[in-house]
Order: C-alpha cells, then structure tokens, then sequence
C-alpha cells in the first residue's frame, strides 16, 4: 500500500479562545492540483500554515510522505515547498542568491545546487533574471521567484497560499499555467478564495468555512453539489411556455432563444418522460433536454450557509 | 550547524546589503580612530618633550576619564551601535512575511536564533578586527605593551558586543517594526544597566538587584582583571536572552494560553537571575589577573597578612548619618560600599560585613541647625535627604551600649574583627575617602600581630597629641580621619609621664617633642637608661628652648643651635627653612626618592653633631647655606667665611649596634614641621613632603617594622618609536584612509547592487 503525500487528520487549531479550523481531514494521493476554497477567513491559511509546518496545530496529525510533522520535522518539512500569502523574499538578494539560500536551507547537497537552481530558473522563466536583485522585480517575477524557491528542492507536496492575489491579468495566466506544469510532477495544494482561479486551475476541490471541511470532491462533483431544479429543452416547433405550464410538475417555463426554453420543476422524478409525452402529443418535435447545472457562484453560496459563524 | 552558518551567512550578507551596517562601521572607525591617533600622538609628543608619559595602556585603550581610552569609548558606544544592527533580525522576517520561509524549511528554531546571533557575532568580528588593528599599531610603535592587559579589554567588549546582540535579538522577535525594536533594545539595555538603583533601600531586593546589574562590569576588563563572576554574567545573560528568543518564535507557532507562556518566560528569567546570583557568592569566583604587573591583585605583602588571619573576618561598619562621609554607606550604597573590599574578598570569600546606623554629633559644619535644632530633629530633618530611615537608625543613647562613636570622633569608620581581636579601620577626610590597600594592611596587621607602640612625654608642656590645635601633633599622630597619622598607620600612641612612669623597653619609639620645662634629674636619669638599654628615640626641638632639650641631647653628642633658619622667599615667611633630603635619607626613606622632594621646617634649628661616641651620625635633611642665613648667628657665619659653603645640617639620624638590635635615633631641628598646621594646612603653591617624611620617620624607628606601605606599581618607562611628523602621517591614515577603504567599499558594493 502506497504512503499518501499528504495525510490530514483531525485537524483543529486554536488562537486563544476560538477555533480556527476544526476537525479537518483530508488525504492527497496523487500528483495534480488540489484546490482550498474558502472565504476570507475560512481557515484556509491556518490550514497550509499548519500543514507546512509553520504553525503547530492545537490537535490532530500531518503525515507528509508518511511522516508526521511535529515528530519527524525535518523529514516532513524536506518534502514540503511553501509559497505563503506574502512571498517569503529577502528583497536585498539577487534571484540565485535567494535561490541558493532556499536550496541550502532545505538541506539539498550543494554539489546538485546549481543544477537545481537553473532548473527552476527556467522552469518559473526567470533564468534571465538570476543577477536581479528582487527588489528591481515586477509583481509577477516575484511570484515566480516564490514558486521558484517552493519547488527548488523537489518537494512531493507543494503548497500555494493565493498565489495570483495582485497579479495583472497576464500574470495570472502565467502562474497558472506555471502551477499546471508543476502539478505534473507533485501534487500542489492551491488555495484561493476566487472561484474562477480555482476553476481554471484545480481537478479536486476541498472547500473551507468557518474552520470546517465542507466540501470535498472532483471539480465536475462540486459543479453538481446542487440537486437541479431546472431543465433546457429544445424543440424543432417550440411551443409557447405558457402551453408547457400544462404538463404535471412544471412549475416555470422560460424562453431562452428562439427553440429552447427553461422548464423549471418541483419534483424531478417522472418528469423528463412527461415532457416527452407532451411533445409527442402536440408535435412539437423535442430536439434535446439536459438538466441545468447549478452555477459555482451558487455552490459556494450554499456551502458557505452551511457552517454557523460561531467557533468557540 | 551548516544550517546556522547558513543563516549567519545570509543574514550578515542582508546586513552589509543595507546601508545601516556600513554607516555604523564608519562611525565606528572614525570615533575609535580619533581616539586611538590622538592619545598615541599625545604620547609621542609627551615622550619628545620628555614629559613623564602616563600610563600607555590606560591612555590609549582603557581610561573612562576624558579623554577615554578606546576600548573605554567603544563599551559606552556600543549600546547605539548595536541596536542599529539588531534591529531588523527577526522584525523584518517577519514585516516582510519571510520568517515563513524559515519555519516551512528544515531548521529548527534554535538554529534559527543561533544563526541570527552568530550573524550579529561576525559583525562583532570585524569590529574586534579594528580594535586589533590599533593594538598591532601600539604594539609597534609603544614599549613596553602589555598585550595581555588590552586582550582582557578585547574580551569584555566581545562578551559586551555578544551580549547586546542577544538582546537586541530578542526585542527584535517581539515588533514587526524595526524602529520599536531599537529603541526597546536600547531600553532594555539601559534596564539591565541600571537595575542596581531599584530597591537598595530594601534589605530583600538590595542584593539581587545589585548583582544583576550590566553597570560597571566591563570595567574590569578594561582594567586588565577578568572575573568569573563578570564571565558568567555575560554568558548566563546572552543565554537567557536567547533561550526568550527561542521561546517567542516557538509561541508564534505554537499556540498556548498565556499562562503557560507566562510561566515559561518567567521559569528562564528566575533561572537566569538564580544562576547569575549563584555565580557571584564569593566564594565561587575565580579570578585572573592580566595585567603585566598584576596591579590588579593584592601585593604579596597584602596577601602574606590574610594568610596569617585565623579566624573569619567580620567588618563591622559605624554610619553616624550626620558625619561627612554617611552617604558613601547608606542603605542604598551599600554594595558600592562592599565593593571597596572586592580585592580582599578575592582571597577572603568569607569575609562578612555588617552596617549599623546611628544619629550623634556632627563631625563637620555642614549643618548650621545643629545647635539650633535637638539632635533628634536634625537627623529627622536630613537622613531621608541622605536616604535613610530615622526609624531604623540607633539613638545616642542605644548606640553606646555597643560602640561609643566620641572615641572615633563620630566619624564614619569599621570595626575589624577576627577572633577576639579587633580594630578599627576608617574613612579619611581627603580626597579619596576610603582606605586603600595600605590603610587596610596596617589595620588587618593589627589583628595578626603585636603591635608597635610610640609614647610621647608629657609631663613637660612638649607639643600635645590630644588636643587640637595649630602647634599640637595630634594630627600627626592621633587623627582618626587623616590617612597617614601614626594610629592609621597601625600604632598604638600613649602618653607616659616620666615623673610618675617608668619608660618601658616594649616601645617601638618615645617621642620627647619640643618640652618648654626643663626635665628634672630624675626624669633625665630615665631617659638616659631608656637610651642606654639601646631603644628608639625621636627628638624633636627647635630654636626656641633649645637649652631645655640640651641635656637629653648631650646623651647623643648632639648640640641643637640657638636662633631660628631663615631663607629668603618670595611669598612665604623668611623662617620658613626648605630642607633637601640627604642621600642617606632617600636610601633609608624610599618614598621620599623623588627628584626636587623638599621638606618645610619652619622656625628649624641648626644640629652640630659634636661627640657621638659609639652612635653613627648621618645627615637626614640639610639646608643649602647660600640661600640661608641664621638670625642672631649671621654674623658669626659671615666672619668664619672659611665655612660658608658647609651645609647646615636640619635633621639627623643616630645609630648604634648594641649585641642584639639596632638601636635607632632620629633629632629634628624644628618641632614646628609636625605640627598640625603644617601638615594639615601646609603652604599654598608649595609642594612639600613633610606628611610622608614625618610617617617614614616613625616606621624606620619602628624596629618590627610593622607599618605596611604598599606603593602605587610604577609605570613602566615608554619609549615611543613615533615622532610629531609621523603622528601626523598615522592620523592621516586612521582618520582618512581607514574611514574612506570602509565608505568606498560600502559604496561600491551598494551601487552596484543597486544596479542589479
């Protein structure tokens, strides 16, 4: 049996009085990019700060690569890479200066340094900037000299806190795609509170309220987290909706364009086959029916009722 | 450990990246160079002058006096310094977010404090470097150098250097702002500095405090003696201050409720306090003296009478709150006052001292309302301005019943105790005020030996020593509170009435001081079989009477001269005789071997030395006659012109050889020179030596030789291999090319960065 990358369980965490993050669980298997969605003040950071070992938690355990990361911290932490919400830079220092220091902080063999260092170098495309002091970087760059030192020492787990917050349009592109082609290798934990980073960029999804886990599944189960209460049908001589308010069940119905309409309902069972029924019936010709799927805005609405604000 | 250096390494590289640590360097260079080029320049020029050149070492690296030795300088300015330096360590890891960077790495956070320390130590390191710089160039240019000594000041300002880093590392992990983490470390600095002020009226704290304090230590390091004491402090300190450190980055990680952090913070600080307390008993402090000449120890001779104490030492001290000198004891300096027996505790680590406090006369006129007021208002009045308590001083009447101040005339004085010996060891009304090493010699002596004993005759209206006044000698000889009266210097005084006494032979000396009445044949007949049986004598007569000490001096052969010395002065009166010391005297007198010593005798009589007989005779002080006439006796002198240029002869010396001893005698021509005007009040603009002449007197006539006199270690005699030229050419050097290689790398290195 294979050691997960990373093991989270029962992960709870406390400042002074309230909770948080409580009882959190959850297991990565796999190389890809594991999406940590939450609101502002989710958890989301206490969580990666507690996984990269920055932050102890008040109970619960972290097992990267099998090992549990307060009893064997240097074991663990040699297999994390870290990219915290402020990039950790030291601005006074040029990319490889930076970069070296990283590598040698993250014990890595000095004799496969340099070799590291241009890989990643040219990995994040900052290899032209190796003499750069970081301060004279834009935004972007910086965020790849971030990603850069996360990745210098080939880590199983890398960990991303909001990687794209401040970055112009274009950076955004880049890191993502940049994130993307890590995640061939290792697994990266990516977390954001904008949904449409999370979309563009992660195949699973953990989503954080209120210090609780409450959801965790494919990007596709996330989608579908809401029952749909609505149907698209298209016809080749579509009626008027008002006629389709005669059906059993039906409760809305709604032009879209000029052949499809939105037929809302209260109960879904049986009511495909009736629809058909009416068509068949009044000729209407039924082109195609699909169930409408909830939109990510309001999944994440949904989720984010689902936890009470009080932590304590 | 390559994980610290690391760290070092890149936090001393963010350091010399930023301009702070080069404008420090400069300001380092430039005030240390100033220093350095203008003593040794100083040094130079004294030298080419032949002016007596001071002590090297003291006035290059470690005089606290302006202007300040180097090392002296560097040890107040550290305390700008190095906060400058220490103030981004952990403060900007943190505003900059990437303290994260090492806490997410494999490095635990005592490598991270070590190395954020060892970073602070390498910077120490180039300034060390510097300061070594300035000992190679005195090794060179001055000698003898005593290395040793200025490697003992190197030592303190490393420990200072280390210290103030670990606690500008701690100040630096509690702000994200660099500025709060300055001047936190710099308050810190100033709490642990002057921590010795808090509480030393209270008995519980008085001494807790006082041995926490930074205050004062590093000056024994300067001063070439290194104690564990000192050495524990410091490390115990750099410790404590890491180990906060070490415990505020665990609590950023770890969350705990705040009594718990409470309790962890507070269980390092009493372990630090315990152990520095423990580390400054006594009798756990080592000690090693650097120094060439080991002026920083006890003499052998000191060292030779503790080891013949049998019995513990007690030092009682007597505070009466209205003498002069209380507020060198009270309450709240006491342990400055315990500080002046550190170098006897160094080889006593029992000694114990104990304070009593009282109220009694004034032994000064610094109170007007005394007379005016009762006894018990004035003190009510003053002792809380000289921060005592009236209610915990003893009354008159309560102090009496153990110790009775009149005897000591109220002055502030300690009572030595060992065994069922006892004496007493004072303060003295100069400059000083506390006894040096001779002072206490003589007094512990006292408690090891028996004591030498000098009678003065008083039957006979001689000079008194008890009471006051201009023409007595109780200055000289009985004065509690002047340092080198003869009770001071270890002897006992007394009075003996030859009509009525005996003169026993157990007397170390008798004193027959200028009598105004002639002494009966009975009285000379004792006298004469005092002198007979071979015991010490001083003589001590004048112009005026002369005939009346004649008959004891023709024991001797000796004639003292009628009519009064006079010397033609510009601003003193013409009987005022300026004698010179003879070669004899400096060889048997060795504190009055100085070039120019003069010895004042006013209204002196001239000696003849007629008939000896079996008694040595040599000449002690003599008065060059061209510039002296003898009043009713000018004339005589001027007939005899074949005499004219014989000295006349103002003191002698008498020995004999009996089967036994030696016996020793000593004839002064004016009774006037111990007198207490003269010794106390002296002549103003004129240097005279009669105070150390008069005490060498009585310890040569002393046949046990029991006075102890520890002198001053002499400096040793510099050459300067530097002249005014190439003085110049050095400042040159220091103040210009040093500062401008520093500020011209800083600048390279900067803008090119910069570039990047």
């Amino acid at each position: 049996m294979s050691v997960s990358i990373l093991k989270v369980e029962g992960l709870s965490h406390r400042y002074s009085r309230d909770w948080a993050i409580k009882d959190i669980n959850l297991e990565v298997n796999h190389t890809g990019v594991l999406g940590l969605l939450g609101s502002n003040g989710a958890g989301k950071s206490t969580t990666m700060n507690i996984i990269c070992g920055v932050l102890s938690p008040t109970s619960g355990a972290v097992y990267i690569d099998g090992a549990e990361i307060r009893e064997e911290p240097k074991q663990s932490r040699m297999q994390i890479g870290f990219l915290p919400q402020v990039a950790p830079l030291h601005l006074d220092l040029t990319v490889d200066e930076y970069l070296r220091h990283c590598a040698r902080l993250r014990l890595m063999q000095s004799n496969l340094i340099p070799r590291a260092m241009q890989e990643v170098k040219e990995q994040c495309n900052i290899a032209h900037f190796s003499k750069r002091l970081i301060r004279n970087l834009s935004g972007g760059y910086r965020q790849r000299v971030g990603i850069a030192q996360a990745i210098i020492h080939k880590p199983r787990l890398v960990v991303l806190d909001e990687p794209t917050n401040g970055l112009d349009p274009n950076q955004i592109l880049g890191v993502r795609n940049l994130i993307k082609e890590i995640a061939k290798e290792r697994s990266v934990i990516f977390s954001s509170h904008i949904l449409s980073e999370i979309q563009a960029t992660c195949e699973n999804i953990i989503m954080i309220e209120g210090g609780k886990v409450v959801f965790s599944d494919s990007m596709d189960a996330f989608y579908n987290y809401l029952e749909p209460n609505s149907l698209i049908v298209s016809f080749v001589a579509p009626p008027e909706p008002s006629q389709l308010l005669t059906i059993p069940g039906v409760n809305k119905a709604e032009k879209v364009n000029l052949s499809e309409i939105r037929i809302q309902f209260k109960v879904p069972d049986g009511i495909s086959a009736s629809i058909i029924a009416a068509s068949i019936e009044h000729g209407w010709d039924l082109k195609e029916m699909y169930y409408e799927k909830s939109s990510m805005d309001d999944v994440f609405a949904q989720l984010s009722k689902t936890v009470k604000p009080d932590r304590r | 450990m390559k994980v610290t250096f690391q760290i070092a390494k890149n936090e001393l590289a963010t350091l010399f990246y930023s301009t702070v640590a080069w404008v420090v360097l400069v300001l380092f260079v430039l005030h240390t160079g100033y220093l350095f080029s203008s003593s040794i320049a100083d040094l130079a020029f004294k030298y080419q002058e032949g002016i007596e050149l001071p002590d090297a070492i003291g006035a290059i690296f470690s005089t606290r006096n302006e202007p300040q030795g180097v090392l002296a300088a560097v040890s107040l300015s550290l305390y700008l310094y190095i906060p400058l330096l220490s103030m981004g360590l952990l403060s900007r890891e943190m505003q900059s977010g990437s303290l994260k960077l090492l806490q997410s790495s494999p490095v635990t956070v005592i490598q991270i404090v070590l190395g954020k320390f060892l970073s602070m130590l390498m910077y120490g390191a180039v300034l060390i470097a510097i300061l070594l710089i300035y000992l190679g160039l005195s090794v060179l240019l001055i000698h003898p150098i005593d290395i040793k000594h200025v490697l003992s000041g190197l030592i303190g300002i490393t420990l200072l250097i280390a210290t103030f880093s670990a606690v500008g590392l701690f100040m630096s992990s509690l702000t994200r702002f660099q500025i709060i983490a300055a001047l936190g470390t710099l308050a810190m600095l100033f709490f642990l500095s002057y921590i010795s002020s808090i509480g030393q009226k209270l008995p519980t704290i008085r001494d807790v405090t006082y041995r926490l304090r930074m205050n004062g230590r590093i000056d024994q390091f300067l001063d070439g003696l290194i104690i564990t004491r000192n050495v524990f402090y410091f490390h115990i300190l750099i410790i404590l201050f890491l180990v906060l450190t070490m415990l505020r980055l665990s609590y950023m990680q770890v969350s705990k409720s705040w009594k718990i952090k409470a309790f962890a913070y507070s269980l390092s600080v009493v372990t630090g306090i315990i152990v520095i307390y423990t580390s400054a008993i006594p009798r756990f402090t080592g000690y090693l003296d650097l120094t060439e000449d080991q002026g920083q120890t006890l003499s052998k001779a000191s060292q030779g009478i503790i080891k013949k104490l049998k019995k513990p030492l007690v030092i009682h001290t007597y505070v009466n709150v209205l003498s002069q000198f209380a507020l060198f004891a009270s309450p709240e300096n006491r342990n400055r006052d315990k500080d002046f027996f550190e170098q006897y505790r160094r080889f006593i680590p029992d000694l114990k001292m104990d304070y009593t406090y009282y109220y009694d006369t004034p032994d000064n006129n610094n109170y007007p309302d005394y007379g005016r007021m009762s006894l018990k208002d004035l003190t009510q009045k003053v002792a809380p301005m000289l921060g005592y308590n009236f209610d915990e001083l003893l009354s008159p009447q309560l102090i009496r019943k153990t110790f009775d101040p009149t005897k000591e005339d109220e002055h502030f004085v300690r009572l030595l105790v060992s065994g069922d010996q006892h004496t007493f060891l004072r303060t003295y009304d100069d400059f000083f005020v506390m006894p040096f090493e001779t002072e206490i010699d003589n007094a512990l002596k006292r408690l090891t030996a028996p004591t030498p004993k000098v009678a003065f005759l008083a039957a006979n209206k001689e000079r008194s020593i008890v009471q006051s006044g201009d023409s007595t000698y109780k200055f000289e000889v009985n004065q509690t509170n002047y340092r080198r009266s003869l009770i001071n210097l270890g002897f006992d005084i007394s009075n003996i009435d030859p009509k009525s006494q005996d003169i026993p032979d157990s007397l170390a000396t008798l004193v027959i001081a200028d009598p105004r009445i002639s002494y009966s044949q009975y009285e000379l007949a004792k006298i004469q079989r005092y002198v007979d049986r071979g015991r010490n004598l001083l003589i001590v007569g004048g112009p005026k009477d002369n005939n009346i000490l004649q008959p004891v001096l023709n024991f001797l052969g000796v004639r003292l001269m009628s009519g009064r010395l006079i010397q033609r002065h510009r601003d003193y009166e013409p009987d005022l005789l300026l004698a010179k010391p003879s070669i004899q005297a400096e060889k048997i007198f060795p504190g009055l071997n100085k070039a120019n010593t003069m010895i004042s005798m006013p209204g002196s009589s001239e000696i003849l030395i007629t008939n000896t007989g079996a008694f040595h005779a040599d000449t002690l002080l003599w008065a060059d006659q061209t510039a002296t006439w003898t009043g009713d006796q000018l004339s005589k002198r001027l007939v005899a012109k074949e005499k004219f240029d014989k000295k006349i002869i103002t003191a002698i010396s008498l020995t004999r050889h009996t089967k036994t001893l030696e016996q020793r005698i000593v004839v002064l021509g004016s009774a006037d020179m111990l007198s207490q005007r003269e010794l106390k009040d002296g002549h103003p603009n004129l240097n005279v030596a009669n105070k150390g002449f008069i005490a060498e007197v009585f310890e040569w006539l002393d046949p046990s030789h029991f006075a102890v006199n520890i002198p001053a270690p002499a400096d040793p005699k510099y050459t300067v291999l530097l002249t005014e030229k190439w003085a110049s050419f050095l400042t040159m050097m220091i103040l210009g090319v040093l500062p401008g290689i520093v500020i011209l790398s800083g600048t390279i290195l900067l803008k090119k960065r910069n570039r990047q």
